[in-house]
Parts: C-alpha cells; sequence; structure tokens
C-alpha cells in the first residue's frame, strides 16, 4: 500500500498500482502551469486526483466561509479546471497520456450536501469541458469522467482509495 | 408572536405539537403530510380574528369542506370524534373544538381577547393578481367555489399605499424588489401593471415569477407586512427561476428582522440552502420536516435551527440518490 499526503489529508493506494505526487518538486513549471495533487496509473486508466481541504485544522473559521462561499458560487471551479488541462498538457508532453483519464476532486467538507457536490460536478463537466463542440469535430475525449466528493462520499463510492485526516 | 400550535384530531393530524420560532419556519416533508393544513389552520384563525369575523366561517372558506361542514375537519374515523386546534400567542392561548357530528358547531375558548390583532397575509401556491379583473366581483356576487385565500389575497394587494412617512426599513424592502422587478406596481380599476420607465405592463404580460416578488412589494408598501404581521408562503419557490430565490430569501430575512413573523412550506432545495446560507447570528430561522410513519400512518416531525439537523430530509435525499448516480456513471464502471 502507498500512501500520499498533501496537508493534512492521505489517500492509500493498493500495493501494486503506481501512484505520484504530482504537483511535487520535480514537476519544474510551477511558475506557468498549475498541478493536481496525484496521478494514479491503474492498468485501463489513469486517475488525476485534487485534494481541496477548507476544514483543515489549523484554518481559520473566515477562510473557511469564504471557500465555502467561493465554492458554492463556482469560482472554484476556474482553479478545478486549469488544474486539470495543465496537467493534462503536461502529460500529454511527456507521452504518459495512453489511457482515460478520470478527474476527481474531494473537498473536505463535511457540510457539503450531495447536491451541492452533484451542481459542482455538473459545473466542473461544463467548464473542462467533458464533451467537445456540437460539431462533433473532437475525436478524442480530454476527460472521460469527472467527479466532486467530500471524504464521506468519496470514501463510500471509491472504497479501494480510501481518504481520511492525519491529524483529527 | 405566534408560540405555539397543537392539533388534535384536525384534518391529516392525530396529535401534533409544534413550537415556532420568533422568525422564519420553513416546513418541508412529502405531499400529504399537512404541510399546508398548517399554514392554513393558522391563517384562518388569525385573519378572521384580525377582520372581527366568525372563526369558523373563515375555517370553512380557507378549507372548503363539503357544504362549509367544520366536522369534516375533524380527522376520519370510525364513530363520533373531536378535533381540537390551540395557538399560543404572547402566552396565551386560544382554542377551537369541534366534534364530526353533522350539525356541530364551533366551540371556543379565546384568551386573546385583550391582543392587539396585526394582519396576516397568504400568499397561496397560484399567482393570483393577474385574473385580479372581475375575479372580485364575480367573487362577491356568487358562491363560486375557489378556498377564499385567493380572494384575500387580491384584497390585500388592493389596499391603498399606507399614509405617512416611509421608514428606513420599508423603503429599503421596496428598493431591493425595485430592483429585481425593475418597475414598481399599480393598480387601475380591477388591473394590476408593472410601471417603468418604458410604460406600464399589464400583469398578464409580467412573468409569474415576477408578479409574485411585485406582490410582495404592494404588501410592503400598503403596510398589510409590517412589524407584528404574519405571512403564510405556500410554495414560494413556484414558478421562481432558482436564481431568484437568492433574492426572495433575503427579502424574507429582512422581513423578519423587521418584526414579520413567516412560516413557509417547500418543496425546493435551494430554498433550504439558501435561508442556511443568509441567516446571520441575529436571524430566528427553524425547519421542520413532517413525515408520515409507514406502519402507524401517523404524521409526526422533527424540528432544528440548522438545515443539516433536520431528519428525515426527503428533499436531501432525492439529491443523494441522483448525485450517487451521476458519479457511478463519471466513475466509469469501477464500481457496482
Amino acid at each position: 500500500m502507498t500512501v500520499l499526503t498533501e496537508g493534512n489529508l492521505q489517500i492509500a493506494i493498493p500495493t501494486g498500482i503506481p501512484a505520484r505526487k504530482f504537483d511535487d518538486a520535480n514537476h519544474g513549471l510551477a511558475h506557468c502551469m498549475k498541478a493536481v495533487d496525484f496521478v494514479v496509473e491503474l492498468t485501463d486508466r489513469y486517475f488525476f486526483i485534487e485534494f481541496k481541504d477548507p476544514q483543515h485544522p489549523n484554518s481559520q473559521n473566515k477562510n473557511r466561509e469564504t471557500f465555502i462561499r467561493e465554492f458554492l458560487a463556482g469560482t472554484i471551479d476556474e482553479d478545478f479546471k486549469y488544474k486539470y488541462r495543465d496537467s493534462f498538457l503536461y502529460e500529454w508532453a511527456s507521452e504518459q497520456i495512453k489511457k482515460p483519464i478520470y478527474y476527481f476532486v474531494l473537498v473536505a467538507l463535511d457540510t457539503l450536501t450531495e447536491a451541492d457536490l452533484m451542481a459542482r460536478t455538473d459545473s466542473l463537466k461544463r467548464a473542462i469541458p467533458i464533451d467537445g463542440p456540437q460539431s462533433g469535430q473532437w475525436k478524442r475525449k480530454i476527460v472521460d469522467g469527472c467527479a466532486v466528493f467530500n471524504i464521506a462520499t468519496w470514501n463510500k463510492n471509491l472504497s479501494s482509495y480510501p481518504v481520511s485526516r492525519i491529524t483529527p | 408572536m405566534l408560540e405555539r400550535l397543537q392539533l388534535k384530531n384536525f384534518t391529516a393530524f392525530e396529535n401534533l405539537d409544534m413550537e415556532f420560532s420568533s422568525g422564519v419556519n420553513i416546513l418541508i416533508g412529502d405531499n400529504g403530510t399537512g404541510k399546508t393544513h398548517i399554514l392554513k389552520v393558522l391563517y384562518a384563525v388569525l385573519s378572521a380574528l384580525h377582520a372581527k369575523k366568525r372563526v369558523s366561517d373563515k375555517m370553512a372558506g380557507v378549507f372548503m369542506p363539503r357544504n362549509k361542514m367544520l366536522g369534516r375537519l375533524v380527522k376520519r374515523t370510525k364513530g363520533s370524534s373531536k378535533a381540537r386546534v390551540a395557538i399560543s400567542k404572547n402566552g396565551k392561548q386560544l382554542s377551537l373544538s369541534f366534534s364530526n357530528h353533522t350539525k356541530e358547531t364551533l366551540k371556543w375558548r379565546n384568551g386573546w381577547k385583550d391582543e392587539k390583532m396585526s394582519p396576516s397575509v397568504y400568499i397561496p401556491v397560484k399567482e393570483m393578481l393577474a385574473n385580479a379583473p372581475g375575479f372580485i366581483s364575480l367573487y362577491n356576487a356568487h358562491d363560486i367555489h375557489f378556498e377564499e385565500v385567493y380572494a384575500d389575497i387580491i384584497y390585500k394587494a388592493f389596499l391603498p399605499q399606507l399614509r405617512g412617512k416611509i421608514s428606513k426599513e420599508r423603503r429599503e424592502l421596496l428598493t431591493m424588489i425595485q430592483s429585481i422587478i425593475e418597475g414598481k406596481v399599480i393598480s387601475k380599476e380591477e388591473n394590476f401593471f408593472l410601471k417603468n420607465k418604458e410604460g406600464e405592463l399589464e400583469f398578464t404580460l409580467v412573468a409569474e415569477g415576477m408578479r409574485k416578488l411585485g406582490l410582495l412589494w404592494l404588501l410592503i408598501q400598503n403596510g398589510t407586512l409590517l412589524n407584528g404581521a404574519k405571512l403564510f408562503w405556500d410554495e414560494p419557490e413556484t414558478n421562481l427561476n432558482p436564481s431568484m430565490i437568492k433574492p426572495v430569501v433575503r427579502i424574507l430575512l429582512h422581513l423578519q428582522r423587521s418584526g414579520v413573523q413567516i412560516f413557509i412550506a417547500t418543496h425546493y432545495y435551494v430554498v433550504l440552502k439558501e435561508f442556511d446560507l443568509q441567516k446571520q447570528k441575529q436571524d430566528s430561522v427553524k425547519f421542520f420536516s413532517l413525515s408520515r410513519d409507514e406502519q402507524t400512518k401517523k404524521i409526526n416531525f422533527q424540528s432544528g435551527e440548522n438545515y443539516v439537523d433536520i431528519i428525515p430530509n426527503k428533499i436531501s435525499k432525492a439529491y443523494t440518490e441522483i448525485y450517487d448516480d451521476e458519479v457511478r456513471r463519471n466513475l466509469g464502471g469501477i464500481i457496482k
């Protein structure tokens, strides 16, 4: 089992599945490209994973409220979108894209309801965008699926890749 | 303020005891769990006393039991049974009781004799102002089969502007609504118009959501919704685009701060969520979730000051199911 961490959050990846932290020092282009937190490579697909932790034990209430407002208003979608697209380009240029990619965003905030998560999932799909132009000109997809989770819905749906807090 | 409602063998309720918040009270629940009945019974009693009318007539007009028989509002059982309605206001109780006997009349104990009665407003699901022309004359002249709440709201909308200086609070509220509906509402004979720089637009040509806000504007402008008033609004979300819910909730919270006690029945997630997000520490908001026990068929409720505390929350559950389906689709088949 591999454990990857981001701030106060950790994800456990089953043994034998290659997984790496993507936005660390090795990235080398942080000055001009955004990056998702982790890339996990399964036999038939990649997971691009982004964690956001507004409920970090050290975070201030005010910052948390600002985040919630921005998140629900969709401002944060922009950030999620660029992180994905830049990571995609980076991997494309590295000739590392050989399988479909699924993009999962985890927002560690207990108060988010499924309705909120669904609205943000829809909005992220539109922003990336998951479908090309209506002309049908795109022969390939830039993302095969994406979804926004909180810790509970992540662990319910992706139970093989459990996420937890390092300190409560 | 209204503090408490107790219902015994009344319509769908066997036993209900609800304590209200002084500010906004939000009722959710499946169809048939009695949300509208709660709004109506409070409205019928309060508006009858305010207008110095007989409570039994008002109940019959608002609920419309067949042949105006109050006994038909007693919870249906075999044999004889008695309904009781008790409402507490400023620490004093008024109670009504009547049986399901055919010629039964209402008995009551009025603890509110010295209470000053403020106006009550009931906004029904269907918007009525566009249908105002001719409706009142028809309603008055004939015994047409229409719930009295529909005629009442038109009457209240027609009341003339309150005399005297407009308070800062009222002006703020009016300005808030004017900026959304982009104009003011005027009435000529039995017709309402939205008036702005471009002219006067008949209400029938105004979007239904805007007419609802126009109605609020009229009720604030003519002083019906002032400190002490009670507002009952059944499904405010009807005909409103989700983006309009935010300003509507802002207006309702503002009204609550100026002393209007509010009761809302809703099926809509965005209404709940907006109250949850917009309420400030000083605001008083209470959520009630009504449900019917599957075995006993009795209606119960659970209440809380936070949206997340209310269980069962059928509205939220519906979204959970959709979200789960959505996630499943987006995981590309890695979960079963």
